[in-house]
């Protein structure tokens, strides 16, 4: 059926399987970094706002304008001016290595607006109550913030997560790897239609077990 | 004054908002008794919450000090502040409970970080669920308790820490009446049993009766009133202070029901408020015998607070006029009565 339907996908499977690992690996890799970041500045965000458990004016600012300045750089345009940076930093501009780097610039902005969004879902008047039994603020930002809003960050981390995949598309148009890659060189460059489909319907079948998975974590933590 | 165990001397706070600055408290000197249940009354936006916050540092006077005890909570650096919150625990109009959290975890979260092992934590918690009187809700979550159960429920939580004070930021202010009296009867229980000084804010004259000792009445950031309950009810001076009172009063008749009670001539519609709970004068029986009228009560309002009588009655005086002339003339020298006469025939 492969050979009939998808002569050019069948004539490259292991290049094909390939880029699906890597698409696979690049999400992963600069999700989890990104997660980190985001969550760091999330959490910075919601606490150094005007009604935030610790205020700092300066701090806020800085990291909001900064979010708003990444954000308004459209990716493909980003990852072309990070190339000096990237090579600095992972040694090299191209391949999965290559984008990482880029990935996570590209979609930490993002992912902290989606955290700062999940977070200001908790009800002030819960972390009031924190601060009325007398936690710290690091008690209230684990024990409250974050515990009741991890419904939230699921659902936040999915979309990020289906969005981060669409980045890792794009890098491929600049030599990274993965299935974006796949299509550019074979889809577009050799005109080979079937691959294009193919790495639709693989791209597909990812977001929706993300997206399945994210929505059915969520509603567990729910109560 | 300043000899109670929380004082408020000359406190003022402002925010600056866009249209200028918004003075939210004046001048507030205040003595809070221990072991007493203090209510502080008045309409939203009077800055009865400000006021509250400021006992346990969550609003800071722009002037003037709030003192627990020996220490100046406005004053104190977090941590002190974060162990004053110990001894001073509050409850919300909305509970405020964790909905991601069981109702043990709830109740022990104050005490999470303090290092007590599971079985100290789980037992005070058993303790505290029989105490509220929910001892089958351990490992519940929130969102299947009621109302009043939720309330319930945050005063466990309060009382982890076995505090001195407990704030009431218009507690019952969410729950119906049955399960606002249920909740009343809760707190009057701790202060009696445990010598808990309560701090209640609300708006429902209803719960200043039911509980409190004493009384301040807040009116756009000053205190207009402030005394005992049954004094401050009994010969209130200030406008506010009446309406409030006139709230859970069924003697402040509307014109409407004066003019469906149709008085035949010579019959006087009259209002009677005992002033002095302790003398309870057989004012009826008396009018009646001495100047041969017949008093009908319409309406009778009496109750209890503090262990007083505290009300009146509404009459209709019917008789000879020159017979109800002199029985009203008789009511006006009691001066422990006092007599408005609402409408007569014509």
């Amino acid at each position: 059926m492969l050979d009939k339907y998808f002569p050019n996908v069948a004539a490259n499977w292991q290049a094909f399987t390939e880029s699906i690992l890597e698409t696979i690996e690049m999400v992963i890799i600069a999700g989890l970094i990104s997660f980190v970041v985001s969550l760091l500045l999330g959490i910075i965000l919601v606490v150094t706002q005007q009604d935030g458990i610790s205020p700092n004016r300066v701090v806020w600012n800085i990291i909001d304008k900064l979010i708003n300045l990444f954000r308004s750089i459209p990716f493909i345009i980003l990852i072309v001016a990070l190339i000096p940076l990237t090579t600095v930093i992972s040694g090299t501009a191209i391949g999965v290595r290559g984008t990482i780097f880029p990935l996570v610039i590209g979609i930490t902005p993002f992912f902290s607006r989606q955290i700062e969004s999940a977070l200001n879902d908790t009800n002030s008047g819960l972390i009031e109550t924190g601060e009325a039994i007398g936690l710290t603020n690091f008690q209230i930002i684990r024990s409250i913030y974050l515990h009741e809003s991890i419904s939230g960050l699921t659902r936040m981390t999915t979309t990020t997560i289906v969005s981060l995949i669409g980045l890792t598309a794009i890098v491929g148009v600049v030599g990274g790897g993965g299935l974006g890659n796949f299509a550019i060189q074979y889809g577009y460059q050799q005109n080979q239609f079937d691959v294009t489909l193919a790495c639709i319907i693989v791209l597909l079948i990812i977001v929706t077990i993300v997206q399945i998975l994210g929505t059915l974590i969520s509603e567990t933590l729910k109560h | 004054m300043a000899t109670g165990v929380i004082n408020f001397k000359k406190v003022n706070k402002s925010f600056d908002t866009d249209e200028g600055v918004n003075h939210v408290l004046k001048d507030i000197d205040l003595s809070i008794p221990k072991g007493k249940i203090f209510g502080v009354i008045g309409y939203s936006g009077a800055g009865k919450s400000t006021l509250i916050r400021c006992i346990n540092g969550l609003e800071k006077p722009t002037d003037g000090t709030v003192t627990f005890n020996d220490q100046i909570v406005n004053q104190l650096d977090h941590k002190s502040l974060l162990n004053l919150r110990g001894k001073i625990s509050m409850i919300f109009q909305q509970f405020n409970l964790m909905p991601g959290r069981t109702i043990a975890e709830n109740i022990s979260l104050p005490i999470k970080y303090q290092g007590f092992s599971k079985e100290e934590v789980s037992s005070k918690v058993r303790k505290l669920l029989d105490l509220v009187g929910l001892p089958d809700k351990y490992s519940a979550y929130p969102s299947s308790l009621s109302g009043g159960q939720k309330q319930r429920i945050a005063i466990a939580r309060a009382l982890i820490n076995d505090p001195e004070v407990l704030l009431c930021d218009e507690a019952t202010s969410a729950l119906d009446p049955e399960t606002t009296d249920s909740i009343l009867t809760l707190l009057k229980q701790l202060n009696k049993d445990y010598g808990i000084t309560i701090i209640i804010v609300t708006h429902e004259m209803h719960v200043i009766e039911s509980i409190c000792d004493d009384i301040a009445v807040l009116d756009k950031g000053s205190i207009v009133e402030q005394g005992n309950v049954y004094a401050v009810f009994s010969d209130p001076k200030e406008e506010l202070t009446k309406k409030f009172i006139n709230t859970t009063s069924n003697l402040k008749i509307s014109q409407e029901l004066v003019d469906t009670i149709n008085l035949r001539p010579g019959q006087k519609l009259i209002r009677l408020s005992y002033r002095d709970g302790e003398t309870v004068t057989p004012l009826i029986s008396d009018i009646s015998r001495q100047f041969n009228v017949n008093a009908n009560i319409i309406i009778g309002d009496i109750k209890l607070i503090q262990k007083q009588l505290l009300g009146g009655l509404i009459i209709v005086l019917d008789g000879d006029k020159a017979a109800v002339d002199s029985a009203e003339q008789y009511l006006q020298q009691q001066k422990d009565v006092e007599v408005e006469v609402i409408n007569h025939a014509r």
